[in-house]
């Protein structure tokens, strides 16, 4: 009995040998919060953006040397290597807190990078459990590690910024899982949105600030990069993908003499492939409830049958964006974003092996209809404008 | 050696024991009382030698027949003795009514003062205990035999609000020190004759009275007679407080859980007893014990069973936060943000990781301090006088809270855990079954510490294997939730209202287990009404 408790005390005292091995204080954690990959000849550029707490102005640093010192509240990183984990390498080299990555909101793939192709670097961010899968992976017109250099106003870290404005632009952005999934799917590919800066006159015109902001879709065939989608055909994508965050479509309709602006707030795209002679036809079949919200024009929403007429000219509207971006995809860039292929494999998988090989010349010639109804929910709080007499209006 | 040394010592401290006792109760345990009330009177100031408190007065009528009288100044009702014993005898002479008396000495045998209480003894021991427990004894020259009369009376505690559990709705009275208060309180309560409460002497020295109290045929039988050889079993020189009875009947004394409830409140002792428990009342302290204890009793208050259903049924899942809450909060701080900073959202972290930025510790070093210093504030809070007892929240909240923060000692975050946590474990009902997760957070915060996340359900899983193996007088800790008991569950986990809870708890109870019976929920269709 005796010899039992001193054997269970040392065993104890084991446990307690091992120490706290796996400890990482926060303090000695350096948090990166966004990745930029840029290729540079045959070396990858690695670009860390680094939170820094201790310039975040926090409670505990008030009387301190740190607080709102006025510095930037993080820290950009740049260097590069034979491979990704070879530049972090190199920058873990020059920085005294350990690289920690689970906190990555995005990561930005330069248009180098992009062109050249993206697999690699999605094999080596997923195959690391630290990495999380969930960090949005967004393309840049030229190098990524401009992107992430520059100050926001609203956000603390510039990461940040990108992440919230890619939720606001598009339903969803893509993760690094969803990249990996298409990647590995046939007949579908990718797109990314992508960062552009641009200059902004504010109030006067010496006054030209600088924005990072969304300003289209990186077209992806496989893994590399072939062009972009701007304005309405970046949007006529992203309604046909079901990705487009709450769209505001503006169109003239006839016999008035102005423009409507409506929002869709449901919408459900369906892509429903049949096959004729041989030959494969898509439609896109587009519905959305929507509410009128401005009403430039002499229509007066509350009588006869304007309505539909507006319904009529919005669906066409959408129609056109919606054929101009597939348009494009197929003609220009030879790149099925929108998974026609899939879709067809999902619909008839003995189909999609037949054609399958050949999908590269076969794709671009595939006729796409677009059929859109739209339904108006909602006309807002006025049913006639406000501006025009009653004469003037058109019913 | 030093065993040589210390038998002896043993031997002597022993002997002093066994004299002291002798002294009181078992010193002429068969010694009868002499017929000569000279040689009574020598004995006892024999015994009572140098016992500043005891009054001999001896009364002498018509020059010859002699009565003493002995008791205890300050426990008897000094009027009431002069009126039934002193002026009678001295003044009125003997009863000329009913029953006339040849000789003083009968007022004596036939027990004549005009006392509700009395009784006769023939043993000098049992008169010496008569007069130590507030009895007045009368001796008569010619008999030998003595009359105890019970005119008790002492400077009590009034009756007032239990200071330990204070509730907003619900009787007021608590317990005093008087355990014949306590007992008239309870008796108050229940009325019935089924409600039995034995007496036990225990304490050689002390001779404290204990009792036992259940209802017969609600308490289980088995439990009773498991409390009755518990009690029995107590050998030990004095009693002052129910603490003293709780730890020699309790059955895990090694774990941090009571397995015994304590209350200062009449109407939980009440409410217990209609559960089939068994109370266990000790003269001297306003603490009552109440068996079998379960974890869930822990966990509600009398106003539980005052307020409405659902109000009580929320404030329950309160508590089973708050408990969580102040076993794991620390251990679970610590082992997030040293071991898995992935698993906080990321604007949190850095908001963490800002407060932390000039730490000189680790987290789990800092959150010790904290926790120590913590139950260093409310150990000072108690014990200080009220006078100077605000000082301590002043320097409390100043220093811990404001000054050690600003200066960049302890981090924000981890005054905000630890002040919580505090919060969180004063909000379980039972003082005591608190100190037990009080006590546990600590283990917890270094297994948080040395293997993070992992450390933490480790703690919790060997917790909960204790809880389940844990009985209470043969009641299962958890039940009824661990052996599941679908009408038990009716009053854990919500609290049903009162038409609603019809079986007594089924593990507890003995015999007469219906409570309610059933169809009594109010609605406009019930019979009665116009």
């Amino acid at each position: 009995m005796k010899l039992f408790r001193v054997l269970v005390f040392s065993l104890f005292f084991c446990l307690l040998l091992t120490g706290c091995w796996d400890r990482k204080e926060i303090n000695d954690i350096a948090f990166v919060l966004a990745t930029g990959i840029d290729k540079e000849s045959n070396l990858y550029r690695v670009t860390l953006q680094i939170a820094l707490p201790g310039q975040m102005g926090a409670i505990g640093s008030a009387g301190g040397s740190g607080g709102t010192g006025g510095g930037k509240s993080w820290l950009l990183d740049s260097a590069t290597g034979n491979s990704i984990r070879d530049a972090n390498q190199r920058q873990q080299e020059s920085l005294s807190r350990l690289l920690y990555f689970s906190h990555r909101r995005i990561i930005v793939i330069g248009e180098n990078m992009a062109r050249a192709g993206i697999e690699p670097i999605i094999e080596v961010i997923s195959s690391v459990p630290q990495n999380r899968v969930s960090s949005y992976v967004l393309a840049t017109r030229g190098a990524a590690k401009n992107a992430l250099n520059n100050q926001t106003k609203m956000e603390k870290f510039p990461a940040e910024k990108i992440r919230k404005v890619a939720d606001i632009w598009m339903n969803n952005p893509p993760t690094i899982k969803d990249v990996a999934n298409v990647l590995q799917t046939e007949g579908i590919d990718l797109t990314l949105p992508l960062l552009a800066e641009v200059k902004k006159n504010q109030l006067t015109p010496e006054d030209v600030k600088e924005y990072i902001n969304i300003d289209g879709l990186a077209v992806f065939k496989r893994d590399k990069l072939v062009g972009s989608l701007e304005g309405n055909q970046a949007r006529g994508i992203l309604l046909a993908t079901n990705k487009a965050e709450t769209p505001i479509v503006t169109f003239r309709v006839p016999q008035t003499n102005g423009r409507v602006s409506i929002l869709c707030r449901n919408y459900k795209v369906d892509l429903q492939p049949t096959i004729q002679n041989n030959k494969i036809n898509l439609t896109i079949n587009f519905k959305a409830d929507v509410y009128v919200l401005a009403n430039e024009s002499n229509a007066a929403l509350g009588t006869g049958d304007i309505i539909q007429k507006i319904e009529q000219a919005a669906a066409s509207e959408v129609e056109k964006e919606i054929q101009d971006g597939v348009r494009t995809l197929q003609q220009k860039y030879h790149s099925d974003a929108l998974g026609i292929g899939d879709t067809l494999y999902r619909h008839n998988p003995k189909v999609w092996n037949r054609y399958k090989d050949n999908w590269d010349t076969l794709y671009p010639k595939i006729p796409v209809k677009v059929n859109a109804l739209i339904h108006i929910e909602q006309t807002g709080s006025l049913t006639t404008p406000l501006g025009p007499r009653q004469g003037d209006l058109s019913k | 050696m030093l065993r040589k040394l210390r038998k002896p010592r043993l031997l002597g401290a022993g002997k002093d024991l066994e004299k002291t006792l002798a002294s009181t109760a078992l010193v002429d345990t068969n010694e009868t009382l002499s017929t000569d009330i000279i040689k009574n009177e020598q004995k006892l100031r024999e015994i009572f030698s140098n016992c500043f408190d005891i009054v001999f007065r001896p009364i002498t009528v018509h020059g010859q027949t002699r009565m003493l009288l002995v008791y205890v100044d300050g426990l008897n009702d000094i009027k009431q003795l002069n009126q039934v014993v002193l002026k009678p005898t001295m003044f009125e002479g003997l009863p000329e009514g009913l029953g006339k008396l040849e000789r003083l000495g009968e007022i004596v045998e036939q027990q004549l003062v005009a006392v509700a209480r009395t009784k006769t003894v023939m043993q000098l021991s049992e008169v010496v205990q008569s007069v130590l427990t507030a009895n007045v004894a009368i001796l008569a020259d010619g008999e030998s035999i003595a009359l105890i009369a019970d005119i008790k009376s002492w400077a009590k505690r009034a009756v007032e609000e239990p200071a330990s559990e204070p509730v907003v709705r619900g009787p007021r009275d608590g317990f005093t020190e008087t355990l014949r208060t306590n007992t008239s309180m309870l008796r108050l309560k229940v009325k019935s004759p089924r409600f039995k409460m034995e007496a036990i002497v225990v304490g050689n020295v002390s001779q404290t009275d204990i009792v036992i109290a259940y209802i017969d045929g609600i308490a289980n039988e088995s439990v009773l007679e498991e409390v009755r050889q518990r009690v029995n079993r107590i050998q030990i020189d004095g009693i002052i407080e129910s603490g003293y009875v709780e730890e020699f009947i309790e059955d895990a004394p090694f774990s941090p859980f009571p397995t015994v409830q304590n209350t200062e409140r009449p109407d939980v002792v009440a409410a217990s007893l209609l559960e089939g428990k068994v109370a266990v009342l000790i003269d001297g302290t306003p603490f009552a014990l109440v068996v079998p204890f379960t974890f869930w009793a822990a966990l509600q208050s009398a106003e539980d069973y005052y307020e409405r259903f659902i109000y009580a049924t929320f404030i329950r899942w309160v508590r089973f936060l708050l408990l969580n809450m102040a076993l794991f909060l620390p251990s679970l701080y610590v082992a997030v943000t040293t071991f898995h900073p992935q698993m906080i959202p990321t604007n949190l972290l850095l908001s963490f990781a800002a407060a932390r930025e000039q730490s000189p510790f680790p987290a789990m070093v800092e959150a010790l301090i904290m926790e120590l210093m913590f139950e260093g504030l409310r150990e000072a809070g108690v014990r200080l006088p009220k006078a100077v007892g605000s000082a301590v929240s002043i320097v409390g909240a100043l220093v811990i809270g404001q000054a050690a923060v600003q200066a960049g000692i302890v981090s924000a975050p981890m005054v905000i855990v630890v002040a919580t946590t505090g919060i969180a474990s004063f909000g379980i009902p039972r003082y005591n079954f608190g100190i037990a997760y009080r006590l546990l957070r600590f283990p917890m915060l270094i297994l948080a510490g040395m293997f993070g996340l992992f450390g933490v359900t480790a703690g919790a899983l060997a917790l909960l294997i204790h809880l389940v193996s844990l009985r209470s007088f043969g009641i299962p800790y958890l039940s009824p939730l661990a052996p599941q008991n679908r009408q038990g569950i009716k009053d854990i986990m919500v609290r049903m209202p009162r038409w609603a809870l019809h079986s007594r708890p089924e593990l507890i109870v003995g015999e007469d287990t219906t409570r309610v019976p059933k169809g009594q929920k109010p609605g406009p269709n019930r019979g009665g009404g116009t």
